[in-house]
């Protein structure tokens, strides 16, 4: 009973009971956003699963050890999005510089296990895959942000502090890119 | 970017097949038949894709959760050790500079004061109040006679006779046996 209580609340009256330790709102918390941003971190973390769960993990685990970072005034939905998006560029810049590493120290070929070559040839066969990875890190954002998360255009601006006009053109531009991509 | 929402309706409304004439021209003014297909395509494909997490991890985290939250002791009962360890210095080094006794020289001098000291005497409803003291008044002592027999055997048998009757009796003790 007390359950049924909780599922009709708002995701922002649940947040602030998930700040007051109940433990009911943060299941309810998780059943609606674990698998949506197990897809946001899926498609931007070079469609890899076990990276994306672990991020999935990772979120959650900081709204338990630190709920206070909610305030009431937020919106729960672009909030988790924003904190999913500074893990992705935390994570992009450290493969960047993982990357860099290797190019100036390591000139071997990279040893890859027969089951990473299969996953390999999974993800290009991955349509989608093809076309994100076409798109730069913050177009992908805005793009998944969009039409997976269907986020609106302002709060998508909001998130990444940019005009909505930007964030506009940067959709349009990504079409561009693909446009450009399918020509040559 | 005027156009922008009525082409964003229609990439997820429409296919290219779809499309009237009208807006056919719209999305050609932006766009080739096979960037709409294409974006379509992953517009689409993205939307419909649901990607469920291992159940283990809700397991873990809602372990967590309660690990973290649920304990109802007041925040100094939630302190681990090594906060106390802390703590425990701290209250030595306080006291110490409070509460040790000074290294200083003590003068002891004598001197009268006058100290007004005030009784409180609590009653509980007094009924009677019986006061007894002594009281010494001086009285004269006749020492040149006798003292007077205060009683005599005469006296006693007086008692409970008429009157009649005890001046017989005192005649008898006047006149003797005459």
């Amino acid at each position: 009973m007390f359950f049924r209580k909780h599922i009709n609340k708002t995701d922002e009256e649940l947040m602030i009971l998930v700040k007051n330790r109940d433990h009911q709102a943060f299941s309810i918390i998780y059943n609606r956003y674990a698998d949506r941003l197990n897809a946001f971190f899926f498609r931007m973390l070079w469609s890899d699963r076990a990276m994306s769960e672990d991020f999935v993990h990772d979120l959650f685990s900081k709204i338990i050890n630190k709920p206070e970072l909610y305030n009431e005034s937020f919106e729960v939905k672009p909030w988790l999005f924003r904190i999913a998006s500074n893990m992705c560029k935390n994570a992009y810049r450290k493969r960047s510089f993982e990357e860099a590493y290797k190019e100036a120290y390591i000139h071997e070929e990279p040893i890859t296990t027969q089951q990473e070559l299969m996953i390999d040839e999974l993800i290009l066969t991955d349509q989608i895959h093809k076309l994100l990875d076409q798109m730069g890190e913050e177009r992908k954002m805005i793009f998944l942000l969009r039409y997976q998360q269907e986020l609106p255009i302002n709060v998508i601006a909001d998130m990444l502090d940019l005009s909505e006009g930007t964030v506009k053109s940067r959709l349009f531009y990504t079409r561009e890119k693909i446009k450009t991509s399918i020509k040559y | 970017m005027k156009d922008f929402e009525k082409i964003e309706k229609l990439l997820k409304s429409k296919s290219y097949s779809e499309l009237s004439s009208d807006e056919r021209s719209l999305i050609e003014s932006e766009l080739t038949q096979e960037v709409y297909e294409e974006l379509r395509q992953a517009i689409t494909q993205v939307q419909r894709e649901k990607l469920q997490v291992n159940k283990s991890l809700k397991k873990s985290l809602m372990k967590e959760f309660k690990e973290t939250n649920n304990s109802r002791l007041p925040v100094i009962f939630r302190w681990k050790i090594p906060a106390l360890t802390h703590i425990i210095p701290l209250v030595v080094i306080v006291y110490l500079a409070f509460f040790m006794p000074k290294n200083e020289r003590v003068i002891t001098q004598d001197r009268i004061v006058e100290i007004m000291v005030r009784d409180t005497v609590q009653i509980n409803q007094v009924d009677t109040l019986y006061l007894e003291r002594i009281v010494k008044v001086p009285t004269p002592v006749y020492v040149t006679r006798e003292p007077k027999q205060t009683t005599s055997p005469e006296k006693i048998q007086t008692v409970n006779r008429s009157l009649s009757d005890q001046k017989e009796v005192l005649d008898l003790v006047v006149r003797g046996l005459e």
